[in-house]
């Protein structure tokens, strides 16, 4: 567990995710995570919602409100109803394929294919992480002000984190579809960052760059109201048709009908 | 809230030109370099701070930095040339330093990063004269006396860089980057064991300071290969899991296949592992028959699973694959990977230590060996 005591908003909103889901929710401390923080939900085998943490320090308390916002957003989906963003070969192979020819010559066959994977995981990670992740921020900048203090920091860091992805050089390292994806998601998450943090120039690059209208765009349909039981599903997708990148992916049922 | 320094580069021809009158449009004239500084000084106008606008190469490179209260001229001045070293643009650098240090010949921070720049560039004589300047105006300077020990180091002068190597640790305990050089120079005079010991205290303070892992693993390697081989192993899996694609992990990557190459040695009484051999030559006979989609599929799967580490010498490991049936050991894995890694480009080693198996497979294949494979 967690020794950095969690602030007490964030207790309110974990009871919150228990309430709704039926089952508690753990925090733990894990200092190896590549992430700051990540979401275990239960399973058939754990009957208990897992949230991690790489660092035991304040910013923690954030990241733990975070993840359990986005937390409760799942468990609000009907069970039979929940899926999971799963790869499409067909698309992962094309930007395989693409890389491969970018860096013909210059890399071992093996080294590109790997650098592919890692390109394509990468954007979907993006894809069914960052609409999301705009909902929850926005809801704990209204739900727990008490948080925004932290809140500031952790979004101004994580946009100072993606500023270099504008650089050109990216370009000649990844296929074209693929970075303009990534940069219009980051700008999403930069123009919203600047909005509830109230500084504007944290979107002074993707501005500059040519993202504003797309990252607009993005951050209006995060606010549509939603037309189905699984508002994130129908946001991804909306994201994805925006950014063109609709037919890299598919759902598959969280929860196959024998587990049910 | 207040916001912290930003820098970032994009392309002129990238940069949104309905943000600029529309006469200033063009990228690469001086009217659109104009708009473009204007634009940047207007976007953070209301930030205060400072704001520097490049052109280069097709390229704006801008910076932002808060105001500081206290900002002297000198310090001014060093704000400006900060940016550049840190994109080590040398030449445009060094011209400023030079003069920032004619009218300060004592300013310690122009001495400093004059000589860190010197030292770059490969002219040690002079950044080892600079930065003894910068320690002799500055002796509690622990930075500086690191660079004094680098350059002294690069220079080959192995007693000056010991002690101001040493000098800086008995400033900052915790320095990080002067305990790994210490280590390094211990290590390279001979000294392994007193060399792990720096590296590790180097580690305890930067835990993802590749750079020591790595050496650390090295000198664990060459000080007794039997008795350390786990911790070695450990810290070069953490190497290559920080730097999959650069030069760090492909040297640790290298260092593995050694540790791999000498366990397979050790575990055999003729020098080669007669059951790797056998997996070398089932993935032989198995890629053969698979035409080149169906080929690239498994060795794809394979590395990904490969990407997490093979533990090739435990018997128990056992997985599956979604695209070949079975359970698989983590040797019969790495000697897919491996025999796959040859299909792909011949003259490449893999790293895992199978190379002598492999051939030895080859060999079998081409005078029709009968072994039978892992699942035949």
């Amino acid at each position: 567990m967690v020794e950095h005591a969690l602030l007490p908003a964030v207790t309110r909103i974990l009871q919150r995710v228990e309430a709704v889901s039926g089952l508690p929710v753990a925090v733990a401390q894990e200092p190896g995570l590549s992430t700051l923080a990540t979401l275990k939900p239960a399973n058939k085998e754990r009957q208990a919602h897992l949230i991690l943490c790489r660092q035991d320090d304040e910013a923690c308390s954030y990241h733990v409100a975070f993840e359990a916002a986005l937390l409760l957003r799942l468990v609000e989906v009907p069970q039979e109803l929940r899926v999971n963003l799963t790869e499409k070969r067909e698309a992962r192979e094309q930007v395989v394929s693409q890389v491969e020819k970018l860096h013909k010559g210059k890399l071992p066959l093996a080294r590109a294919r790997e650098l592919g994977l890692r390109f394509y995981n990468g954007l979907m990670v993006q894809l069914r992480s960052i609409g999301p992740g705009l909902c929850a921020d926005r809801w704990l900048f209204e739900q727990a002000p008490e948080l925004r203090g932290l809140q500031a920091a952790v979004l101004q860091e994580q946009v100072q984190q993606n500023v270099p992805s504008l650089n050109p050089d990216i370009d000649r390292l990844a296929p074209a579809a693929v970075v303009k994806a990534s940069r219009g998601m980051n700008a999403a998450y930069a123009f919203q960052a600047a909005e509830l943090v109230g500084l504007p120039p944290l979107a002074v690059p993707y501005q500059a760059a040519g993202f504003e209208a797309l990252a607009r765009e993005l951050i209006a349909t995060t606010r549509e109201q939603a037309t189905t039981a699984d508002p994130d599903r129908e946001m991804i997708d909306a994201w994805a048709e925006k950014l063109g990148i609709a037919r890299w992916y598919t759902w598959q049922p969280a929860y196959p009908a024998e587990v049910c | 809230m207040g916001m912290q320094a930003t820098s970032f580069t994009i392309e002129e021809m990238t940069f949104d030109g309905t943000l600029l009158p529309e006469d200033s449009r063009k990228p690469g004239s001086a009217a659109f370099h104009r708009a473009v500084t204007d634009y940047f000084q207007q976007a953070y106008g209301a930030m205060g701070g400072r704001v520097d606008v490049v052109f280069a190469h097709g390229r704006i490179e801008v910076n932002w930095s808060p105001a500081t209260e206290t900002a002297t001229p000198t310090a001014e001045a060093m704000a400006a040339i900060t940016p550049l070293l840190k994109q080590r643009r040398y030449g445009e650098a060094r011209p400023l330093l030079e003069a920032l240090l004619e009218a300060e010949p004592e300013n310690r921070d122009a001495l400093y990063n004059l000589g860190m720049l010197a030292s770059d560039e490969g002219q040690l004589k002079e950044a080892r004269e600079l930065l003894r300047r910068a320690v002799a105006v500055d002796p509690s300077f622990a930075n500086a006396q690191v660079a004094l020990g680098v350059a002294a180091l690069r220079d080959q002068d192995q007693a000056e860089a010991r002690q101001a190597l040493e000098s800086a640790i008995e400033l900052e305990p915790g320095n990080p980057y002067a305990l790994r050089t210490l280590g390094s120079l211990l290590t390279a005079a001979g000294a392994l064991a007193a060399g792990a010991e720096r590296f590790r205290q180097a580690l305890a303070v930067a835990p993802n300071d590749a750079v020591a892992s790595l050496c650390l693993a090295q000198a664990l390697l060459e000080l007794d290969p039997g008795e350390h081989r786990d911790e070695a192993d450990a810290l070069l899996l953490r190497v290559i899991e920080q730097h999959p694609f650069g030069e760090l992990g492909e040297q640790a990557k290298a260092l593995r296949g050694q540790v791999a190459a000498r366990d397979l040695r050790q575990a055999s009484s003729n020098g080669l592992r007669q059951d790797a051999v056998t997996y070398c030559l089932d993935a032989l006979r198995r890629f053969q028959a698979m035409d080149h989609a169906e080929f690239m599929a498994v060795i794809s799967e394979v590395a990904a699973v490969g990407q997490s580490g093979l533990q090739i010498n435990e018997p128990g490991t056992s997985r599956s694959l979604k695209t070949l049936p079975g359970r698989w050991s983590d040797l019969a894995l790495a000697c897919l990977i491996h025999v796959g890694m040859k299909r792909i480009t011949p003259n490449e080693d893999s790293g895992l230590g199978i190379e002598a198996e492999y051939a030895e497979a080859v060999r079998l294949q081409a005078v029709g060996g009968t072994q039978q494979g892992p699942f035949g």
